[in-house]
């Protein structure tokens, strides 16, 4: 480069000088006169601390992950500098965890999407253009307004990763009249959710365990300590039972994780065993004769002794064999829990149920429950409204909390003889056209309701997002347009490299629109991006189950103005309704947020002032939800009803339909459960119709009625060094969207492969060393089951790690991107799938590189290995829950650390 | 290169509007003038040539793309001052939130929504060159001296390396100068100040 001089640029500075300064670039306030201190104030500007003087605090909701406290983010210059629990908060207490803190992260992240973009090379180039709003929204109208106006409005195709604006988008996808809006709840938490709603009914997809007032837990898999919708909820909760009563918990987990660190007893099972425990407990409990039979035969709609038979085989012997768990261990944890009841309950998740046997062995364990009569009584295992207010079960004399505004019509069912139905595939056709017909009412395609999983829809529309990409591919739907909101499937989901094919691919998807806050793996295989705000920058309103039994509600308000051009996800689909037309824009009337939330919330007995400044509403003197299914129904509710005489179940006739509204017992009407026959579905008949419909073997462990166990197929013939390759989540992360947050990417930011003691001396293994992870297909009545071809290998580094069951391989899931910008590759230069040959694939050069201190490059671990590509896509028959920790893998070393530190010093 | 900011503040505009805008018709005349091609010639050998082909169709497509590639996305030369200063970026952020409200302030100045700068984070390098300039040509000499306060805390610091950076990173001669002649002008400042970055983010409140 040539050197320049004074002059030189002095000649520059004149010659610009004459042009682009035509006015204040800035605007000018109203004029104050020259503050005297104002260099003192600027000289004073070196702490980043808060000045409480000036400081805002504004409740809001947190974001960080799916458990979504209460908080409040300090405010100052327009920035959030800190967020801290909400006191106000029945769920959390006024405790915070780490990621709330991630929400400032993700809101200043100097490389966040702020514009709408359009792509102008090759889809997944990451070539793009900035667009104005009005050129972005007028583009994806121009493309979504011609389907609806053929109609088939249903090639548009929408699908969220974390939606929490409470319907709001159901809105648009019903006003334009598409049923596709899908979501990712089958790679969660769908396994664990079907049995709670099968044996509760559908208002109870989470349970809200009284931990304040409990003896005792039997935790099978389930994770609050670290990761668990409703996590932090528990933590102080459980502790301070721990602490202040003496009470117990027990938990069963293939890993030491943080909750088995705070367990008094932990055991190292066999994955997907925990179904074998549960039942032999059950079975313990029954023989020592300290089951609740009042409670029992009162609620539960099996019969004792007809359980009791069904138990037999469930020794604790058998479960030792099936799990390691001692049969002593599992003898006397049985009794101890049943003696304590009511005050003890069980708490299950992904642990238990993300296996091929998981629904049937969450079932088990609900079963425990019911058995020691725990069941909304203190201590015990609660149900506490966890939806918006609608005056639903367990909601009465609540305010009605609900969207304002004309709602559009849900699309209609795509039942034999209508337009849609002829689209479908004629084996799926011939299927739906047997169906029962409160199934063909429900049913809307093969992306929204496969008709292979019925009971993913059965409840409520949990849908089977692991499929709908191959389903795309397979030509099961033809699609328009797909709208991606806040979704890492490209990155995420199992076989993340199958959706990663089809999103490129533009005769499957021809036109794809990403709303995100960040440049995603998803966002980069988009045609355009459009920037969400952040959480901090938005309104959302807030439900959700109240662990303290007690029902409340909270407002997600914008702290800060949304930055750059980003827009809250409401304001697009207003925008862009209006753009489509038709009729669409008339369920899009509001001009603001503001208002729009505040008449929301219009039946609140506070102001919407105080609301705000609060953040929480509660009533402080409803009875706590205990027993909810004891509560008498008042005679005004029961006008017009009638008994059925077998069952004393009463119903109404709504349009020619029974709804049932409670039951009779001991001459009182009570509520009951909000199940059909208003008891515990112990014994439930939708698993063996299903099965029937969809061809099951009659046989799988899926068709059965009644709560059991089975090994997982593929686990049954496990070979000397076939291992079973597990996943999970750090306290610190929340699944793929955290890896770019640079305080929990300090903390968190490789994915080491943990192996027990065993592995490590068969293998010869240590700490550090590397090994190939191959992994194979599942049997079982699953996609693409038996094939023999791995699915794929990676290659990682193991931790040896004491208290691992001894065949497990475990690694967590949230690292290892090749977007998302430094942070999130952790320094490694991982070219992006997207951009395979493009010359555009640069390094990171700033200094949010540089301060990667982990990165491979200044001798750190590097950012972790993606693991989502070789894990096979495993739905569960029926309910389509991904069997995430089912994998059957086998490794190689590949290089050992001491081999490596041997060849350093001959080298030297 | 020892330039005042007064002196500077033209360069200081255009390199703003260069960091926060894409290249349209009236940006272009700026970078086309004869003098700036020449200069910028020197910093980017064939950016004369280069500037006399026009700015058509093309062109326009293929600074937009490299805008947004550089400016936009990540893998570019992020223009925020918490990119590019090690340590705690958003007490980083924080700092300049503070500095930049309190200079505006000072300066009897806002920020409008609807303006380029209105809705950037404050550490944003087109807003702080704009801050600069807009003080720097300023009568009173108080409020010039404002100028080369922010200067030697807020980009001091950090402006240099990442015209270096931008300069790698960018395709097109113009941003190669745009880079290039940040770094020239910013070295000395550089090495200067301890500047806001560095010294501040980890003391103990004043």
């Amino acid at each position: 480069m040539h050197e320049l001089d004074r002059r030189d640029f002095l000649a520059l500075s004149a010659s610009l000088a004459a042009g682009l300064t035509g006015g204040p670039l800035l605007s000018c306030a109203a004029p104050s006169p020259p503050d005297e201190d104002r260099l003192r104030q600027l000289d004073a500007l070196r702490s980043s601390r808060i000045d409480y003087k000036r400081a805002r605090a504004v409740p809001t909701i947190c974001f960080g992950c799916t458990t979504h406290c209460g908080v409040i983010g300090w405010v100052q210059d327009d920035r959030v500098r800190l967020v801290e629990g909400n006191p106000l908060d029945p769920n959390s207490q006024g405790t915070v965890c780490s990621k709330a803190n991630g929400m400032i992260s993700y809101t200043d992240d100097p490389e966040r999407i702020l514009y709408p973009l359009r792509r102008v090379g090759p889809r997944g180039s990451g070539q793009w253009e900035r667009i104005s709003w009005d050129a972005a929204l007028d583009e994806i109208a121009d493309r979504m307004r011609p389907l609806r106006e053929a109609g088939t409005p249903e090639q548009f195709v929408f699908q969220y990763g974390r939606d929490k604006t409470k319907g709001f988008s159901k809105r648009f996808t019903d006003a334009f009249g598409t049923p596709h809006r899908l979501n990712r709840r089958s790679i969660c938490s769908s396994n664990r959710r079907a049995p709670l709603m099968s044996f509760y009914g559908r208002d109870f997809e989470w349970e809200s365990q009284d931990i304040e007032h409990t003896q005792m837990v039997l935790n099978f898999g389930g994770n609050p300590m670290e990761a668990y919708q409703g996590g932090l909820f528990m933590r102080k909760r459980m502790m301070d039972a721990k602490v202040d009563r003496g009470a117990r918990i027990v938990t069963f987990e293939v890993r030491p994780s943080a909750t088995a660190s705070v367990s008094d007893e932990y055991y190292a099972v066999t994955p997907a065993s925990d179904g074998a425990i549960a039942l032999a407990m059950a079975r313990t409990i029954v023989e020592a004769g300290l089951a609740d039979r009042t409670f029992w035969d009162r609620w539960s709609n099996w019969d004792f002794d007809a359980m009791r038979a069904h138990l037999e085989p469930y020794t604790a012997e058998f479960a030792e064999q099936e799990s390691g768990v001692p049969a002593a261990d599992i003898e006397r944890l049985a009794i101890e829990f049943a003696k304590a009841a009511p005050a003890c309950c069980t708490m299950s998740n992904r642990g238990s149920a993300k296996h091929y046997n998981g629904v049937q062995a969450d079932r088990a364990i609900r079963m425990l429950d019911v058995l020691v009569g725990n069941v909304g009584r203190p201590g015990g295992f609660c149900l506490s409204s966890l939806r918006m207010w609608k005056n639903r079960y367990g909601q009465w004399g609540l305010p009605t909390i609900d969207q304002p505004g004309p709602r559009p019509a849900r699309p209609r069912a795509w039942k034999p003889g209508t337009r849609e139905f002829e689209t479908l595939p004629s084996d799926v056709q011939k299927r739906v056209a047997e169906f029962p017909e409160f199934w063909q009412e429900r049913y809307f395609g093969e992306l929204a309701t496969p008709s292979e999983y019925p009971l993913s829809w059965h409840w409520y529309p949990m849908r089977v997002g692991q499929l709908v990409y191959p389903y795309i591919k397979e030509g099961r739907q033809k699609v328009g347009v797909y709208m991606s909101y806040t979704l890492g499937a490209a990155y995420g989901f199992p076989e993340a490299n199958l959706a990663r094919e089809v999103l490129r691919d533009e005769s499957l998807i021809p036109f794809h629109v990403a709303i995100d806050i960040s440049y995603s793996e998803q966002a980069a295989l988009a045609d355009i991006i459009l920037p969400d705000a952040t959480s901090l920058e938005r309104w959302d309103a807030h439900s959700t189950n109240s662990y303290g039994l007690r029902p409340y509600t909270g407002i997600r308000q914008p702290l800060v103005e949304p930055l750059g051009e980003a827009r809250p996800a409401q304001l697009i689909w207003r925008d862009l309704a209006r753009r489509i037309g038709g009729g669409m824009e008339t369920f899009f009337e509001f001009e603001d947020l503001e208002d729009y939330y505040r008449e929301w919330y219009s039946e609140l007995p506070i102001s919407w002032e105080e609301f705000k400044r609060k953040g929480i509403w509660m009533d402080p003197d409803r009875p706590l939800d205990y027993e909810l299914y004891e509560r008498e129904i008042p005679a005004s509710e029961l006008v017009d009803s009638e008994v059925d005489p077998e069952t004393g179940v009463v119903f109404r006739m709504v349009k020619g339909r029974r709804r049932e509204i409670g039951i009779e017992r001991d001459g009182v009407v009570v509520r009951g459960f909000p199940t059909p026959g208003r008891r515990i579905n112990v014994y439930d008949e939708i698993f063996p119709l299903a099965a029937r419909h969809v061809g099951l073997d009659p046989s799988d462990i899926h068709a059965q009625a009644l709560p059991l166990y089975e090994k997982v197929p593929e686990h049954v013939d496990l070979g000397p060094d076939d291992y079973i390759f597990s996943t999970f989540k750090w306290n610190v992360h929340t699944q793929g969207r955290s890896a770019y947050w640079k305080h929990a990417a300090e903390i968190v930011h490789t994915n080491h492969a943990m192996i027990g003691e065993e592995i490590a001396r068969k293998y010869g293994l240590e700490t550090g060393d590397e090994i190939e992870i191959t992994t194979f297909r599942p049997k079982g009545a699953v996609y693409r089951a038996g094939e023999a071809e791995p699915v794929g290998s990676l290659v990682n580094r193991v931790r040896v790690m004491p208290g691992m069951n001894p065949r497990v391989i475990a690694c967590s899931h949230h690292v290892g991107h090749w977007e998302h910008g430094p942070i999130a590759r952790g320094g490694d230069d991982r070219p992006s799938p997207g951009r395979a040959g493009m010359d555009s694939d640069r390094l990171d050069v700033t200094a949010l590189a540089d301060s990667v201190w982990w990165s491979r490059a200044r001798g750190g671990p590097g950012g972790g290995v993606p693991l989502n590509d070789v894990l096979p896509i495993n739905a569960s028959p029926l309910v389509g829950g991904q069997n995430w920790y089912d994998n059957i893998c086998r490794i190689r070393p590949i290089r050992s650390a001491s081999s490596k530190r041997a060849s350093q010093r001959m080298n030297s | 290169m020892t330039l005042s900011s007064r002196e500077r503040a033209p360069i200081d505009r255009v390199v703003s509007r260069l960091l926060v805008t894409e290249v349209d018709a009236t940006l272009w005349a700026e970078v086309s003038r004869p003098q700036v091609a020449e200069i910028f010639d020197r910093l980017t050998p064939g950016y004369a040539d280069w500037v006399a082909a026009g700015f058509d169709e093309e062109r326009d497509h293929a600074l937009r793309t490299e805008f947004a590639s550089l400016f936009l996305l990540p893998k570019g030369a992020a223009p925020y001052a918490s990119a590019w200063l090690e340590g705690d970026r958003e007490g980083l952020g924080n700092q300049l939130a503070s500095f930049v409200h309190r200079a505006l302030a000072a300066l009897g100045r806002e920020l409008r929504d609807d303006e380029p700068w209105g809705r950037l984070a404050l550490d944003h390098l087109g807003l702080l060159l704009e801050l600069v300039a807009h003080a720097a040509v300023s009568e009173d000499p108080e409020t010039r001296e404002i100028a080369e306060h922010i200067e030697r805390e807020a980009l001091g610091p950090w402006v240099a390396e990442f015209g270096r950076a931008l300069s790698g990173q960018a395709q097109s001669p113009l941003y190669r100068s745009v880079g290039a002649l940040l770094e020239a002008l910013f070295a000395r400042a550089g090495s200067d100040s301890p500047g806001v970055g560095v010294s501040g983010v980890n003391e103990a409140p004043t």
